[in-house]
């Protein structure tokens, strides 16, 4: 069956969606290749958004 | 700190746990999660080919996949989950943008996709996200400083939420530049329809991540998950008002499900304020989508009784066309008769020896009268044949000597305009089991008949062969030919061919159709072959023997 241009084009857009998801997947779940932060005066900025969303007190401790 | 002590539930399912922080999560995504791949299946096995199905199914199928990750982010405790979910929603999320900007583009192109130019365009945005969505410029780390489960977002988010609104004014633009270059009203208001609906819910989605950013309240980004139903409502009326998507019977079945599933999903509300909220946007859509479903089964209706009163008319109509032609074509048969009779006498000298002019007169009428009776016999044929009143008497004769006899009594006819009628008959048994007169006067006399009528000049050559147990009649001439065109209609009821009626404007147009017809009932094949216009034709007769 041959493909045609818009078809080549889609599965290339596939197969790189694809390769990100395998990407993501060996590092971060079967290497988990990323960062714990366990101190609160090392964590960068972006988290205290984050904490201030959620809320502390939503938090089931 | 230590991951054990936040006393994590572990999710089923991925998604179904204590872990998340409000139940209204479980409506706000899984009653959209399965509208919208509900929409994707139904879209996709309607109409697979169609560049727009396509593309609502692949953002309706992005739309659900984006929902399932968020909900595992909502309920799940494993970090390395958390992790590779929170960073495989970005590619997710700006795909349902772009896949939405794609469906504005075909919708606002009549069915044709973007330019290569703007799909470039579209699919560079995606380059920083498929190389960087692994590394920490998306997710900087896990933060393990409290019992959240959150990781820390990166400077990649930034651009996604960038390219997102980009995304969202591009699709604007080409709403805009769509709608004023459309002159078609409906074509016009399908496309406002679709492409509202669409930047609504972009516009819905992507304020929920502004919210985020500058309210701090984490409850609004549940409301960005409305924009789904909105979407769908703006859809829905599009297909039944425009049958975009083609969509119109399979949309009743449709609605009446995905309003099951959105009253299905108030079971897992467990408290009462979120209820009531919930009810009150639950009741909005069933009232919505009812009024729609209502108002197209009672069109469906209105439109159906119309027809079949239509169609009641047309066949009592019909039926009396078919009488009084049945009725007319009995009455001018029997006046021709009577004249063909009286014409006849004159030249054969039954009322004593005419004067040589009239006795030419007379013989120039007999022929014209002969003519108008095989035409009034060929409506009459072929009136029978429709009505199925037609009937053979079958019985054993010989076909080689039927073709003899048709062709010798056509020899006349031909001689007066210059055509030499050759036979090529060959030996042997010919005897098949049939309908002697209908096969001689409808095959084989309005096969040769209509070659002498087409041939200006030349000749025809009838041959007649036998091969183990089928004959094979043939009548090849050399006249005006017939098209391309003129040979899909040949041996159709009132299958007159543009050029051919050209050359015979007598011409019933019911000759062929009954030869067929004849032939069918004799088990027997019939075709016409020719090269094309001017160029001869042969028509081709098998039969099985008896």
């Amino acid at each position: 069956m041959r493909l045609s241009p818009t078809g080549i084009q889609f599965y290339i857009f596939a197969l790189a969606f694809a390769a990100s998801f395998v990407a993501m997947w060996t590092t971060l779940v079967v290497h988990r290749e990323y960062a714990i932060f366990t101190d609160e005066e090392t964590l960068p900025a972006s988290t205290d958004i984050f904490s201030s969303i959620i809320g502390e007190d939503e938090v089931e401790e | 700190m230590d991951p054990l002590s936040c006393g994590w539930d572990a999710a089923q399912y991925l998604i179904f746990s204590e872990n998340v922080f409000a139940p209204l999560i479980y409506y706000s995504h899984l009653g959209p999660l399965l509208v919208s791949l509900l929409i994707g299946v139904a879209v996709l096995f309607n109409n697979p080919s169609a560049t727009i199905n396509r593309t609502l199914a692949v953002l309706s199928g992005a739309f659900a996949l984006w929902v399932y990750f968020d909900l595992i982010l909502w309920a799940s405790e494993k970090q390395e989950f958390i992790m590779f979910f929170w960073s495989a929603i970005v590619p997710v999320e700006l795909l349902i943008y772009a896949a939405g900007w794609y469906l504005v583009c075909v919708l606002a192109n009549h069915g044709s996709q973007p330019s290569n130019f703007e799909k470039i365009v579209a699919a560079i945005s995606f380059v920083p996200i498929f190389l960087l969505a692994h590394t920490s410029y998306n997710l900087l780390g896990y933060d393990l400083t409290n019992c959240d489960r959150a990781a820390i977002e990166g400077p990649l988010i930034q651009y996604l939420y960038i390219v997102e609104l980009l995304f969202i004014l591009w699709t604007v633009a080409i709403l805009v530049g769509g709608y004023r270059r459309m002159q078609n009203t409906a074509e016009r208001t399908q496309l406002l329809t679709v492409g509202l609906g669409v930047i609504i819910f972009l516009s819905i989605f992507t304020a929920g991540n502004i919210t985020l950013i500058f309210e701090l309240d984490w409850s609004y980004e549940q409301y960005k998950l409305f924009g789904m139903p909105i979407l769908v409502g703006f859809i829905t009326y599009s297909a039944i008002r425009f049958k975009t998507f083609d969509l119109k019977i399979f949309t009743a079945q449709a609605l009446v499900i995905a309003t099951s599933i959105l009253v299905l999903s108030l079971l897992f509300i467990r408290t009462i304020e979120n209820v009531r909220l919930v009810t009150i946007v639950t009741f909005f859509l069933i009232a919505v989508l009812g009024l729609i479903l209502i108002r197209n089964v009672r069109r469906e209706i209105e439109q159906r009784e119309l027809i079949q009163i239509q169609e009641q008319k047309l066949e009592a109509i019909n039926q009396q066309q078919e009488s009084l032609l049945h009725f007319i074509s009995h009455e001018v048969k029997g006046f021709l008769t009577e004249g063909q009779n009286a014409f006849a006498g004159i030249v054969e000298g039954d009322f004593g020896k005419p004067p040589e002019k009239v006795r030419g007169v007379a013989q120039i009428a007999l022929g014209k009268m002969r003519s108008g009776v095989s035409t009034v016999m060929d409506i009459l044929d072929a009136s029978n044949l429709k009505k199925g009143t037609m009937q053979y008497k079958l019985a054993p004769f010989d076909l080689k000597q039927a073709i003899t006899t048709v062709t010798q009594d056509l020899t006349i006819a031909a001689s007066a305009k210059g055509i030499t009628i050759e036979t090529s008959l060959a030996e042997g048994d010919f005897k098949i089991e049939g309908d002697e007169e209908k096969m001689k006067r409808h095959v084989i006399r309005n096969l040769v008949d209509n070659s002498i009528k087409y041939t200006p000049q030349g000749n025809i050559l009838v041959s007649l062969t036998r091969t183990g147990n089928m004959m094979r009649f043939e009548v090849k001439d050399s006249g005006v030919g017939i098209t391309t065109e003129d040979m899909k209609h040949l041996f159709t009821e009132g299958g007159h061919g543009k050029d051919s009626i050209k050359t015979n404007v007598n011409s019933t147009s019911y000759g062929l159709f009954v030869a067929k017809s004849v032939v069918d009932a004799h088990k027997g094949k019939i075709w016409a072959e020719s090269d094309g216009q001017g160029k001869g034709s042969t028509f081709v007769v098998e039969l099985p023997a008896t």
